[in-house]
């Protein structure tokens, strides 16, 4: 199998060792970021397979990084994971992420092995659709 | 009338004389007894003419007097004539027309009177109105402005000289008000229609929360529109501070609290094949648990402090141990990293009246920062210094330093710094925010210099006043 490339942006090293390693172990080759800007640097030289990001960042929050991504013709239908820690409304989340498209949202606390296989999912699907 | 008598006569007289020159005797004598008759009874007509004349211009030329100045007088009496029965008629007619006058113009009196106790209550209200923060705006049912009090001039940008009796249109320019002024129920006691309306200027942005009544008169008939606007931009800004802020703890609570929950479902999925690897989650396990309890420590410091409720042991205390009892906190971190520490303290310390566990968490926070944001084999260099007014502790580390952009923002509640998340470290955003409330708490004050890439200096300043200076053995200067 080739292997997918997944860039994770998360401010928080803890949360970007545990999602690296378990998606690593999983086969995915994986680039991690520390911010948004980063991993929008990476997203560009790695064309990944999927963007996993958290959304309250400094600077550039998760949003904003989807929103870059939707206007690069390269990352137009790129399939993203929004991690979220603050409790924005459902409803406020979907109503952005439903004009910027294919994003999956999770919150935290979530666990690494779900994590995982939401992404094996996104990953089988032909079209690489979040849902 | 005399001088006409007279030259009346001095003509008869005249006739007389020629003809008693020219005549016969017997015919002049008749003729001029005739004449004489004649002149005589002239006379008496004359004298009689006289006496009815002077009969009647003497009471008018009484009343002439007496009506002189009467309308200035403050109760003008009635004419009272001598002997006014031939002008009775006249005299009854001017009577009446000064009791007319003198009713008139207590109706007068009465109507100022009335006026002016209508403008001072007007005034009162319209004072009181304009006393209001929120703004006031009556309508008539011709669309025009009836009233607007001070604030409802200020919120509509509008200035007092123009107000009153302008088009209501001409003076709301928001669409959206002008929609709900028209939609505005017709029927009188209707429950008011509601918006929010935000206005902005150049120099700043505000929210009104506008409710618009009818209004009636005592039988219900609707009589124009009353439209008042409350200014809830610093609730507004209060609702968001608070959104803010609950979400800012949900996501530092979740943070820690993710890594906990992934590190444990890492260990029970045996992924931790070796025993270092063990020991890595384990310690991150740990030390997250750690940072989760700091967080819940920090909110309820600040919850105290902003609701006032932080009461301050003060004991005198040697500044000295302190900071040497801050440092025993870090040293193993700074251990660990082979942090070079340098500590260049006066040797007598002055004594603070402080609460000490209360600047313990100044000086851990500060301490702990340094170490934090000090790559391995930085140095971190602590100092004391004084002025007139204050002690100063500095502390200086070689870490990444602060930008520019973040200064004025370091010690704000929930702020993160550019550099923390690029250099991996991880932080609530909390503990600068707690330990500058603590020493403003004591009189004090935290300072920061920076630059990024040079390292941070953070200037702890204990004011004078919390100085000891009953206590012999603590009295030293810096």
């Amino acid at each position: 199998m080739t292997s997918r490339t997944i860039v994770v942006i998360d401010d928080e090293p803890h949360i970007r060792h545990v999602i690296g390693r378990k998606l690593q172990r999983a086969g995915y080759r994986v680039h991690t970021a520390s911010d948004g800007a980063e991993g929008l640097e990476l997203a560009r030289e790695f064309r990944p397979d999927l963007l996993i990001t958290d959304l309250q960042m400094p600077n550039m929050d998760g949003f904003k990084v989807c929103t870059v991504c939707r206007e690069d013709p390269q990352m137009r239908n790129l399939p993203i994971i929004l991690v979220t820690g603050s409790v924005i409304t459902t409803a406020d989340i979907r109503s952005k992420t439903d004009v910027l498209g294919n994003i999956l949202c999770i919150s935290k606390p979530f666990s690494p092995r779900k994590l995982l296989q939401k992404v094996k999912d996104i990953m089988d699907s032909g079209n690489r659709r979040v849902n | 009338m005399g001088t006409a008598s007279s030259v009346l006569v001095a003509g008869v007289c005249a006739v007389f004389a020629v003809l008693l020159w020219h005549s016969s005797q017997w015919r002049s004598l008749l003729f001029c007894g005739a004449l004489l008759f004649a002149i005589g009874m002239l006379c008496v007509w004359q004298l009689l003419l006289w006496r009815s004349v002077r009969g009647t211009l003497d009471p008018i030329t009484q009343a002439s007097s007496q009506l002189s100045g009467i309308l200035e007088k403050e109760d003008p009496p009635p004419l009272h004539l001598d002997d006014g029965e031939k002008i009775a008629g006249l005299v009854d007619s001017i009577n009446k027309l000064i009791v007319a006058a003198k009713e008139a113009r207590q109706s007068s009196a009465e109507f100022e009177f009335a006026n002016k106790v209508l403008l001072r209550e007007r005034s009162r209200i319209s004072n009181a109105l304009d006393a209001l923060g929120d703004g006031v705006l009556a309508v008539g049912l011709d669309e025009r402005v009836i009233f607007a009090n001070r604030a409802a001039q200020q919120f509509l940008n509008l200035s007092p000289e123009e107000v009153t009796g302008k088009p209501v249109l001409e003076c709301v320019k928001d669409p959206e008000l002008v929609s709900l002024l028209a939609q505005a129920g017709e029927k009188a006691g209707g429950a008011g229609d509601r918006m929010e309306l935000s206005l902005n200027d150049e120099a700043s942005s505000s929210v009104f929360s506008v409710n618009v009544n009818t209004v009636a008169d005592s039988n219900k008939e609707v009589t124009g529109k009353c439209v008042i606007f409350r200014d809830v931009t610093d609730l507004k800004r209060a609702e968001q501070s608070q959104e803010d802020f609950v979400n800012s703890v949900a996501h530092e609570l979740r943070t820690p609290l993710t890594s906990i929950k992934a590190f444990v479902e890492l260990l029970i999925d045996g992924e931790a094949s070796d025993g270092e690897a063990q020991r890595e989650f384990y310690n991150t396990i740990y030390e997250e648990t750690d940072r989760l309890n700091r967080l819940i420590n920090n909110l309820l410091n600040i919850s105290k402090m902003e609701a006032g409720g932080l009461v301050m042991h003060r004991t005198p205390t040697r500044l000295k141990k302190l900071i040497e009892d801050s440092l025993g906190v870090v040293e193993s971190q700074i251990a660990k990293k082979g942090i070079q520490l340098n500590v260049d303290l006066a040797d007598r310390l002055p004594a603070l009246e402080v609460d000490k566990d209360m600047v313990n968490v100044v000086l851990v926070n500060i301490l702990g920062n340094a170490v934090k944001y000090t790559p391995e084999d930085g140095r971190i260099s602590i100092s004391s210094t004084s002025t007139p007014d204050e002690v100063l502790v500095h502390v200086s580390d070689t870490g990444v330093g602060v930008a520019e952009e973040d200064l004025p923002r370091i010690f704000d509640k929930f702020y993160r710094c550019t550099t923390q998340s690029s250099s991996g470290v991880t932080g609530s955003g909390l503990g600068l925010c707690i330990a500058r409330q603590i020493m403003r708490l004591h009189g004090g004050d935290i300072r920061v210099s920076s630059r990024l890439g040079e390292g941070a200096q953070f200037t702890i300043a204990f004011s004078r006043s919390a100085l000891v200076t009953s206590l012999g053995d603590y009295e030293h200067d810096v």
